[in-house]
């Protein structure tokens, strides 16, 4: 008589399938993440405590910490790393002021704005390729935009080779790419700035705020979260800053303008030094890692009402 | 302090539509001015307008002797609730209700000073340093009263404020609406689409449609003399009755379908305009309370109908019937958010009973007519008719 009827059987068994369901459904995507994010991430974790040779059969042997420890000594991955943090500290900051006012101004019923919006977020869906071509046009030595530019404002023609010197040369892809990344973080802005309630801008602007208080008081508290979003995107972002330096300078003079994730492409893929590469790489990772959970951190707290 | 003037202010917006046209109306100062009316009559762009929150598409809005079209809202010294409150979502309630006092650069000291004594006053000093999300609507609304009233301003605007509000909380907050504003004595502006509330509270009702201003009086005066249809309609509930009828020739008799009804003396002198409409259709406008049921011994004038249906509330019987007149719908009826408690009314007459006499359904019914409070209305125009 305690037996279960048939009928309260396949409900509980009914039950059962809807709770695996969603697990169900999120097999494919774990997969995916597993076999092309998880195991790279522990493979080259793994081979840098190794002399590893991508030849099938080569011997292996352990070094320990020897890769970890000739990064820090070598002088190249040390220039990476200034031009890397330089990167980071002039591109991020720089990226959202210009973004927020592009999208401060482009907010308001400005006529042409939708064709300024595009014109701002093109950068942003075309190919590093064509890009670096076009700077790279833009400053050539002979012939480019940049020096016949500036040949209007000297006595004599301009005749400076941008992407042949270190600073030069770090100007341009700070440039490049500030000036491709801007659409992003503007599309942002725009559609937090848009989430702002109007009420509380024209509330504020009646309990007698002008507008530099109202943006004070108002708009950046409202955008928070956004800001907080951006910013670490951006920092994670620059921080794997590669493809740009890879195509405009090659990272030359001599590795004067090279980055980190560069020197780990070089180290593998030119000299074949993957455990070296790997070493660089997992150092690499761990940064971003810590990016992210501060970013994950600043989130929450902008959640909290 | 101040009065507020309007003078044939209009809005007309960049698609061609014309929120406001015309407008002229004067708030004394210490007034509490209801503007009233259906969704999109321009009600709360007059408001807007008057906070410089919209621009001024013509005419002249003054304080006082001062022409404030041009000027920004933060030097117009107004004080405005909005209808969802607008609190600052990152600030507790003490910066709130201090942010105005803060902009204007009033001392620590001071503002601390007057914030406590508005959120005493309000019955919030207990939640001050509570954000506006940790509050409950009836406690977020005084915020937003308290935020406005601490600044002592000159100008007091109300956007529908008791609108986001339950039925029980919105009648408490009204008296408290009503107390604040005699409190801080300074014109203001109260917009609503509730009848009750524009009743209840102003001292004086514009009445709104389309744009246009309807009429403009006491509450009391807009209840007995209507000026036009559309507020003998909008004001009441349940709302007026009204029914297509005629004027006999001899203008003794209005006929409403296969009855007619003798018009006194008093009647026609009050109204020597019914004398052109004779033999021609009029609207017939009867208030719910001027049909109390006949006894029997009534001598004077009489309006038979079928009932319909009888809502019995206890202190009187609200009794649909129907009359074999034709009913003219009120205008305010039409729109979504006409005045509360007028749904049924809309298909059947409605007449307030006694709560003693025996009624139900199905029955034939007489109702001792008061006539001289009746009103005539034009059905063209619908203008009030009198002279």
């Amino acid at each position: 008589m305690d037996k279960p009827s048939g009928a309260g059987f396949r409900r509980a068994r009914q039950r059962a399938g809807n709770l695996l369901t969603p697990y169900a459904l999120l097999i494919p995507a774990a997969a995916m993440f597993a076999v092309f994010i998880i195991y790279p991430l522990y493979r080259q974790f793994n081979i840098s405590f190794y002399d590893w040779h991508i030849f099938p059969g080569a011997s292996n042997p352990g070094v320990g910490l020897t890769n970890f420890r000739a990064m820090f000594k070598d002088p190249a991955v040390r220039t990476a790393a200034v031009n890397t943090l330089l990167f980071v500290v002039i591109t991020v900051p720089i990226q959202i002021v210009l973004g927020l006012a592009a999208a401060a101004i482009l907010t308001d019923r400005l006529p042409g704005r939708g064709l300024l919006r595009g014109l701002i977020f093109i950068p942003v869906v075309t190919s590093w390729v064509v890009v670096a071509y076009i700077f790279a046009y833009i400053f050539a030595e002979q012939g480019g935009l940049a020096n016949a530019f500036l040949s209007l404002f000297a006595s004599h023609p301009v005749h400076t080779d941008w992407l042949a010197h270190r600073w030069t040369g770090e100007a341009v892809i700070w440039i490049v790419s500030i000036w491709k990344g801007i659409g992003w973080s503007f599309i942002m802005f725009l559609a937090a700035l848009d989430g702002v309630p109007r009420t509380l801008l024209e509330a504020s602007r009646v309990d007698g705020a002008r507008e530099g208080s109202v943006w004070r008081h108002v708009v950046l508290p409202s955008i928070r979260p956004t800001m907080a979003f951006v910013l670490v995107l951006l920092l994670i972002g620059a921080s794997q800053v590669w493809i740009q330096v890879f195509l405009l300078t090659g990272g030359g003079p001599y590795g004067s303008t090279q980055v980190l994730l560069g020197v780990a492409y070089q180290q593998a893929f030119s000299f074949f030094n993957f455990s070296y590469a790997g070493a660089i790489a997992s150092v690499m990772a761990l940064v971003v890692l810590v990016f992210s959970i501060v970013q994950i951190r600043l989130l929450r707290r902008g959640q909290v009402r | 302090m101040a009065s507020i003037s309007l003078e044939g202010v209009a809005k007309v917006y960049p698609n061609g539509f014309e929120a406001v046209k015309g407008l002229d109306l004067e708030i004394a100062d210490g007034e509490l001015m209801v503007v009233v009316g259906p969704s999109g009559c321009g009600k709360t762009t007059v408001l807007r307008m008057v906070a410089g929150l919209e621009h001024v598409s013509a005419g002249l809005v003054r304080f006082g002797e001062e022409v404030v079209n041009d000027l920004p809202s933060r030097e117009r010294d107004v004080a405005m609730v909005f209808q969802n409150y607008a609190l600052y979502p990152q600030m507790n309630v003490a910066d709130n209700i201090g942010f105005g006092l803060r902009m204007r650069k009033v001392s620590k000291q001071e503002a601390g000073r007057r914030v406590k004594q508005a959120a005493q006053a309000l019955g919030l000093a207990e939640v001050l340093d509570r954000r506006p999300g940790q509050l409950s609507g009836g406690q977020r609304q005084r915020v937003a009263m308290g935020r406005a009233i601490v600044r002592e301003p000159s100008i007091f605007l109300m956007d529908e404020p008791l609108s986001n509000l339950d039925a029980k909380l919105r009648v408490q907050m009204r008296a408290e609406v009503a107390r604040v504003q005699r409190r801080i004595g300074v014109a203001t502006i109260y917009v609503t689409h509730d009848q009750t509330e524009a009743m209840t509270l102003g001292h004086r009702v514009a009445v709104m449609r389309g744009g246009l201003l309807q009429q403009c009086d006491t509450p009391q005066i807009l209840y007995d003399r209507p000026a036009n249809l559309f507020v003998a309609g909008f004001i009441g509930s349940p709302a007026m009755n009204l029914f297509e009828g005629a004027i006999a020739t001899d203008v003794e008799t209005v006929v409403l379908g296969s009855q007619r009804i003798p018009l006194t003396a008093s009647v026609q002198a009050a109204r020597p305009g019914l004398k052109r409409y004779t033999d021609q259709p009029v609207v017939v406008g009867i208030r719910p309370e001027d049909l109390p049921a006949a006894n029997g011994s009534d001598s004077g004038a009489v309006l038979q109908g079928d009932v319909e249906l009888v809502e019995a509330l206890g202190s009187e019987q609200l009794v649909h019937f129907r009359t074999d007149a034709r009913m003219i719908r009120a205008e305010a009826l039409d729109s979504a958010d006409g005045a509360a408690g007028t749904e049924l009314s809309a298909d059947a007459n409605v007449a307030r009973v006694d709560p003693r006499h025996s009624v139900s359904s199905g029955e034939r019914i007489s109702f001792a007519l008061a006539t001289e409070r009746i009103e005539f209305f034009d059905p063209h125009t619908g203008l009030a008719i009198w002279n």
